[in-house]
């Protein structure tokens, strides 16, 4: 399987300021990765320039094995932006007639179907169309190109949670019928987890943890125990996160060998608590990661 | 592309379509109306020797008169505002761009049917009306001999093509660059307007040098005829960009006595020896010449705002080339050094494509001076 999306030392400066700085991430093919992270960790400005809007300051970026560039054509990338910009004054009809007339790919019958299946009026004007409507609108132009990759810039931020829903259910069917490959980018780990199968961890520009959404799953633990012995510790151990009081401390910790010490309570963790301890790193939170694995 | 521009750009062309038959159907009856007077006329021979009678007979259209100087005078700011100015503008100030400029058509296509289409019925516009207006117009400007004259020079003939693709040029350009749709339309009046009495007052004359003449003052002799004037005529047509009394050793002068003489002087011209009249003008026969500049003038720099709209929409940074200039202020330069914490395991054989540093995280303070908004500005509206 090759990279749809290859990013190396990737950086995007806006004047002084940089919005992304030494980026280095690839993104599998034929997966639904979700780009978690907080806000102003780059996720925008890394699809933007993933489908060519923005040209990066530095570093190189690959999407489908080409460098998007903002002279090209985006032929088999599908791009949902930011807050679903549909056009106001067009109807949901001319919205596919954009589409069809800006793509030789275009599959009408699929569009027309989906708007139909939406329970959309094609004569409906699109600013007229609520909020998760316009998002759904926005995801069909975006499909109906029938691309290999679709990029969702953040799609569901401003919608309520109802439309959310509706929105990634969408999305999913796309998905199931379709070999898409798909990059959905959110702050909200609740929205990815219903969808993603990859996860990747966006931090200050930097890709804190990558991988396999039920892999990540089963190799992170969160343990209870008496008051330990940092340097104890098995040494294959990474401790994401350590809290302790005077008389216990509890750690997520990452391994892929199973939890044999009796002395510990191991407990499953959730992906957002997962995603948030991952986040909080280097916040000072947490003990600083990697000293557990005592290497 | 050509639908989408057309279905985006219909409501204006209707409203400026409308506009311009308003105009275009009082002008046409009075127009004719005047012809067929002035043929009559001729014909039967009543109104020769009197003031020329096109003026007399379409001083009853001074409202046509008023419509049609005012709407040429407007239009080229009325086609910057409306048709280019929101041209990108209204794509930035929708987001919607992140929409158009990501479909299989590249934005330079995009961007070439649009000024295409829309540059062209900018133009169109105003030559349509440039061409009713000169004909209508016509009767007064062979009786007056006029038109080189500041005040319908740039209502005539071709000049207001190049007005209009100025206009354009700096609507799109102002589009660009602002992100905005009224900050656009704004600049896009004031450019043109600043830009139009610049070259009227200081740039015009200017196109070739002007020539001079120098003629004695005499009275006006005539009866009827009140007032001094220079012996000699000019040729007919001709523009006077400045004229100066002088006295004898060529000073000008501003003399009470020639502000108001008196009547045996202004009849006889006994008072004016010495004085001449100096003029500096363009001839008439430098009409066209000056026409075709002063739409060159305009029409270069509205394309060379045009192809600078394409520079800058093509993205104006090579990918690649590094522009870093201050690595410590924003940049997080406790996580470079970033130890490897070591490759993932990969049960799954189909993994090859695990980000090699998929746990880069490094011990170190936080970085507490780069909170940046996830929203990259220049990706949004």
């Amino acid at each position: 399987m090759t990279a749809v999306l290859e990013a190396t030392g990737l950086g995007k400066r806006y004047g002084r300021r940089w919005a992304l700085t030494d980026c280095d991430l690839s993104i599998p093919a034929g997966r639904v990765v979700g780009l978690v992270g907080p806000n102003g960790a780059g996720k925008s400005t890394l699809l933007t320039m993933a489908v060519g809007l923005l040209a990066p300051t530095e570093g190189r970026l690959g999407v489908l094995g080409r460098t998007p560039s903002p002279t090209s054509a985006l032929t088999d990338v599908g791009f949902v932006a930011q807050g679903t910009p549909v056009y106001a004054g067009l109807s949901v009809a001319d919205h596919l007639r954009l589409g069809a007339h800006l793509n030789p790919t275009w599959d009408q019958a699929f569009a027309e179907q989906r708007i139909a299946s939406l329970g959309l009026d094609p004569d409906q004007r699109a600013g007229k169309l609520s909020g998760g409507q316009q998002a759904q609108l926005a995801l069909t132009v975006a499909v109906a190109k029938r691309p290999r990759l679709l990029v969702l810039d953040e799609p569901v931020a401003s919608l309520d949670p109802l439309a959310r829903r509706e929105f990634l259910q969408g999305l999913m069917e796309v998905v199931a019928d379709q070999e898409v490959s798909v990059v959905l980018s959110s702050h909200l780990v609740t929205d990815l987890e219903r969808v993603c199968d990859y996860l990747v961890v966006l931090v200050d520009s930097r890709v804190r943890l990558a991988g396999d959404v039920e892999q990540l799953l089963s190799e992170h633990h969160l343990l209870t125990g008496p008051l330990h012995d940092a340097h104890r510790l098995p040494s294959d151990w990474q401790v994401v996160q350590e809290s302790s009081t005077p008389r216990q401390s509890t750690l997520l910790v990452r391994t892929d060998q199973p939890i044999l010490d009796p002395s510990w309570t191991v407990e499953a963790v959730g992906l957002e608590d997962l995603v948030l301890a991952y986040m909080r790193i280097g916040v000072g939170a947490g003990r600083p990661l990697g000293t557990g694995a005592g290497r | 592309m050509i639908w989408l521009t057309w279905r985006q750009f219909r409501t204006q062309a209707t409203v400026v379509a409308a506009v311009l038959l308003v105009m275009a159907v009082p002008a046409v009856i009075t127009g004719t109306q005047t012809r067929h007077w002035v043929a009559a006329c001729a014909a039967s021979g009543a109104c020769l020797g009197g003031p020329p009678a096109a003026l007399t007979f379409m001083s009853q259209f001074g409202w046509v008169k008023v419509l049609l100087g005012g709407g040429l005078l407007a239009m080229p700011a009325i086609t910057g505002m409306f048709f280019a100015a929101p041209l990108v503008a209204r794509e930035y100030d929708a987001g919607t761009f992140r929409l158009v400029w990501t479909q299989s058509v590249s934005r330079l296509r995009w961007l070439t049917v649009k000024v295409a289409v829309v540059g062209a019925a900018s133009v169109l516009t105003s030559g349509l009306l440039s061409w009713l207006t000169t004909w209508w117009f016509g009767p007064a400007d062979a009786a007056n001999q006029d038109k080189f004259v500041d005040s319908t020079f740039g209502m005539r003939d071709v000049a207001p093509l190049g007005y209009a693709l100025f206009a354009f040029g700096v609507g799109l350009a102002a589009g660009l660059l602002l992100r905005r749709v009224l900050p656009a339309m704004a600049t896009t009046l004031g450019v043109y307007v600043a830009a139009r009495m610049v070259v009227q007052m200081l740039v015009r004359a200017h196109y070739a040098a002007p020539l001079t003449k120098t003629a004695p003052l005499v009275g006006a002799g005539a009866a009827g005829d009140t007032g001094i004037k220079a012996a000699t005529a000019l040729p007919p047509g001709s523009w006077v960009v400045n004229q100066q009394i002088v006295d004898a050793s060529g000073q000008p002068i501003n003399h009470p006595l020639l502000m108001g003489p008196d009547a045996t002087c202004a009849a006889t011209g006994s008072c004016l020896a010495g004085y001449q009249q100096h003029l500096v003008y363009q001839p008439g026969s430098r009409y066209w010449p000056f026409q075709w500049t002063e739409a060159g003038l305009f029409a270069a720099v509205g394309l060379l705002l045009v192809g600078f709209c394409y520079w800058w929409i093509a993205g104006r940074r090579v990918p690649g080339r590094s522009a870093r200039r201050h690595p410590v202020a924003t940049r997080p330069a406790a996580l470079a050094p970033a130890p490897a914490v070591g490759a993932l395991p990969t049960p799954r054989t189909d993994q090859a494509a695990t980000p090699r540093r998929a746990l880069a995280v490094a011990p170190g303070p936080h970085d507490d001076s780069a909170p940046e908004p996830d929203e990259p500005d220049a990706a949004h509206g």
